[in-house]
């Protein structure tokens, strides 16, 4: 198993009580797998997918990606294991304005030493994504749909073995939804493992396996 | 555009403050000055300047310097005088110049224009230092103030001029490869 | 087509272009604090320079002139005025006798022309080799050998004729030495023994030149110089010698220093108050444009930690942001700074009507390192705050703060 998360649970204290985001969730994803979670707003998928990029720290449970457990509390663990391990696709728009698109692609490669050539692997995922000739430009002159391509090039440029897309394709039209969603099963089908959380039911169309997530808790749905 | 307004009116303006500046703002000796004397004159007028004990009639060499741009001896006019007269021509070139790179939009003519804006601001650095010079005592306004802001003017416009020039050079040959 | 890596320092580069306005802005608020810091103490040490050199430069304890040119004498010492008057040499005999005189020497001024038959307009001043105590130790500091007959010693102001001579009174003169600057009026002032100036004072009686009536020069002198006993105080012994000798005047050096040193004082405590002040409202500015710009940048701070940038990465970011502008800001507003006070030194201190004295360049480059400094350091000491503070917040709250 790529990834494995055993009874996942984020809890938060609101007042006097407290609830669960996140309740005691299970889950194991394989290389091939391209998972869907769909849910209402505050069912708590997106604190699940944030707590697997460690972006918040759960309060019990198990996670482990490739064997390892990525449960740390060092700063440089984590950041070194969201750069090189996931390819995180945040809700919205993500891209650095003050950068070109080659360089907002480029960007994640630098943060740590690595061998190759950044610009020669951005322009390659630049041209699978279906934007080689916007990579002198900036962000602002580009559409949603573009804008959501140059972060999922972004998020492949360090090789990740799973994609974390957090609504890649809430706030596009329905055409570019369907290029993007292709996009995706073009990804998985070249072996990388994705993760996407959603509240469009068109989209759990792809993939290969749908989970429902409610009040915190995981199910799987029938495809 | 923006190469051509900025540098343009830089030049305009670095040419207008060397032209006008040694008869305004930051002035030789003698800018006020009208008398013109022969040296016999002027001899026997430092003579009767009081020559007797007691007398407080010798003025402080300061004060002599800014009443009269001439030598009260040998009755010539003072060499930042003709420094002046000089910068002014020279400061004038340089502004007209600083307006034709405005006009112009062509590389290489801004080119030629900087360079020779480049040459005009050596002369404007040569003459209040070694062509002609200011007046030699150190307390004089044309050697205290005058010759160091003129140094200074020219300077920049010499720096600006040839910077300007360089990155034209490197415009022009964008330009020819695009071509 | 091969880019440049994105290191931290192109990362910050490119955020500050693209905020040019903002970025020039504070670099101009660092570089008005580095003009401050690094001009205002070049003014400052170029003040307390002149001022400790016209202390020690007038060497005699008191001044006897002739009764009335007590304002005259002042005009020689500060400004270096051409003055001439005289009374008998039979009173540095009487001053002598004075009680706490210690020792005397008595001077000759004169002065020359502005005319043909002289290069310069100064103060002449003949001095006994034998009994000075005030300009010897003077000149010997720049000058080892004794000063000769028919040799002269000019002040730093003094312009020489191309083949190092003076002309006064129609004949020429060989400059022995040139003194340093002391920013007093003795800076254009020309020194001689007596015997030369009995030449020059012959000089000027041919070209019609009368400084005195019939009186020999030999028998009249101008000023007697004083030394006094250290256990006697300065104005009593004056006191002493107006009491005992008549029709003249007494002036004390120090006490017109003193005078002068309170303006001074006044001014440099001025300049100093003003940097302070000017530093610490530098750091407030910066620390609120930094505060609320990088409060702006929380989305792409966001950002930058979910690709995987440690909270050391980010306030390096930031630190390097800071850093650039405030060094820029710094070599700027010195180099300014520079351009606007060391051309115009002289100008400067005839203005400030001030002594004034260019420091050393190795106290210029000690005051440029600390200006530098000063001005470097704001930058980063303004940002950390807000810089630490954003790196902390949770990465996930952050992001949902900035859409």
């Amino acid at each position: 198993m790529l990834l494995e998360i055993k009874k996942l649970t984020k809890e938060y204290k609101r007042g006097a009580s407290s609830f669960k985001a996140v309740d005691n969730v299970d889950l194991s994803i394989s290389e091939d797998d391209f998972v869907s979670i769909i849910g209402r707003s505050g069912s708590g998928k997106s604190t699940f997918l944030n707590m697997i990029a460690s972006l918040i720290i759960p309060t019990s449970g198990s996670l482990e990606l490739e064997g390892q457990n990525i449960l740390s509390k060092k700063d440089k663990v984590t950041s070194f294991y969201r750069n090189s391990k996931i390819g995180y696709i945040p809700q919205g728009y993500s891209t650095l304005s003050n950068l070109t698109v080659l360089d907002n692609v480029r960007l994640p490669f630098f943060f740590y030493k690595r061998e190759g050539d950044a610009t020669e692997k951005a322009l390659d995922l630049l041209e699978k994504v279906g934007i080689p000739h916007l990579a002198q430009s900036y962000p602002k002159e580009l559409s949603g749909g573009e804008l959501r391509r140059v972060s999922i090039a972004r998020a492949l440029i360090n090789s990740p073995a799973i994609l974390l897309a957090d609504e890649p394709t809430s706030d596009l039209d329905s055409l570019t939804t369907t290029d993007i969603m292709q996009l995706f099963e073009q990804i998985s089908q070249n072996g990388t493992a994705i993760l996407m959380v959603t509240h469009e039911l068109d989209t759990v169309n792809y993939g290969n396996s749908v989970y429902v997530m409610n009040s915190g808790v995981l199910t799987k749905r029938n495809k | 555009m923006k190469n051509r307004v900025i540098t343009g009116v830089l030049f305009i303006i670095l040419g207008a403050l060397i032209a006008f500046g040694p008869i305004t703002i930051f002035p030789v000796c003698g800018v006020n000055a009208t008398q013109q004397m022969t040296g016999d004159e002027m001899d026997k007028k430092s003579e009767k300047e009081g020559m007797q004990m007691g007398d407080d009639k010798s003025d402080s060499s300061k004060a002599t310097d800014t009443k009269s741009t001439m030598d009260m001896g040998t009755g010539m006019v003072m060499k930042c005088h003709w420094t002046a007269n000089v910068e002014l021509g020279i400061g004038i070139i340089i502004a007209l110049l600083g307006a034709f790179i405005i006009i112009f939009q062509s590389v290489q003519i801004r080119i030629g224009f900087n360079i020779a804006i480049a040459l005009n601001g050596i002369l404007a650095l040569l003459i209040p230092t070694t062509l002609i010079g200011v007046c030699d005592g150190v307390h004089m306004h044309c050697h205290s103030l005058t010759q160091p802001v003129l140094v200074i003017l020219s300077s920049a416009v010499i720096i600006a001029a040839v910077a300007n020039t360089i990155y034209l050079f490197g415009i022009n040959r964008k330009e020819q490869v695009k071509v | 087509m091969k880019q440049k890596s994105l290191s931290d320092r192109r990362l910050a580069i490119n955020n500050l272009k693209r905020k040019i306005f903002r970025t020039t802005c504070l670099g101009i608020v660092v570089a008005m604090l580095s003009f401050t810091l690094f001009g205002g103490s070049i003014l400052t040490a170029s003040l307390k320079n002149g001022m400790s050199s016209m202390k020690q430069r007038f060497g005699a304890d008191l001044m006897v002139v002739p009764k009335g040119y007590e304002a005259q004498t002042e005009g020689i010492l500060l400004k270096g005025e051409p003055k001439y008057f005289y009374f008998d040499k039979s009173v540095a005999e009487e001053i002598a006798k004075v009680e706490g005189v210690e020792l005397v020497t008595s001077q000759f001024f004169l002065t020359s022309l502005s005319a043909a038959c002289c290069s310069t307009k100064v103060q002449l001043i003949g001095f006994n080799p034998k009994t000075d105590f005030v300009i010897q130790p003077w000149v010997s500091k720049t000058y080892s050998g004794a000063i000769g007959d028919g040799q002269l010693i000019v002040g730093s102001d003094i312009v020489l004729e191309n083949n190092n001579t003076l002309k006064f009174y129609g004949q020429s003169y060989p400059i022995a030495a040139q003194l340093e600057k002391t920013s007093t009026g003795l800076d254009s002032s020309v020194f001689m023994n007596m015997d030369t100036m009995q030449k020059l004072f012959a000089g000027a009686k041919k070209v019609g030149m009368y400084f005195l009536d019939e009186q020999k020069p030999g028998s009249s002198i101008s000023t007697v110089l004083v030394k006094i006993d250290k256990n006697y105080d300065a104005e009593i012994v004056a006191k002493n010698i107006r009491s005992t000798v008549s029709k003249v005047e007494v002036v004390v050096p120090q006490k017109m220093i003193s005078s002068i040193a309170k303006n001074l004082d006044s001014l440099v405590i001025y300049i100093q108050i003003f940097s302070i002040v000017l530093w610490i409202l530098a750091a407030v500015i910066l620390g609120i444009v930094f505060s609320v710009t990088i409060n702006e940048r929380k989305k792409e701070f966001a950002v930058l930690r979910i690709l995987g940038a440690t909270r050391k990465k980010l306030i390096g970011i930031l630190l390097t942001e800071s850093l650039f502008i405030s060094i820029t800001g710094g070599i700027v507003g010195t180099l300014i700074a520079s351009i606007s006070i060391f051309p115009f030194s002289t100008y400067i201190g005839d203005k400030l009507q001030l002594p004034y004295i260019q420091p050393h360049t190795s106290t210029i480059l000690e005051i440029l390192v600390l200006s530098l400094l000063l001005s470097i350091v704001i930058g980063p000491l303004t940002s950390g705050y807000s810089a630490i503070k954003i790196s902390r917040a949770e990465t996930y709250i952050t992001m949902r703060e900035g859409e």
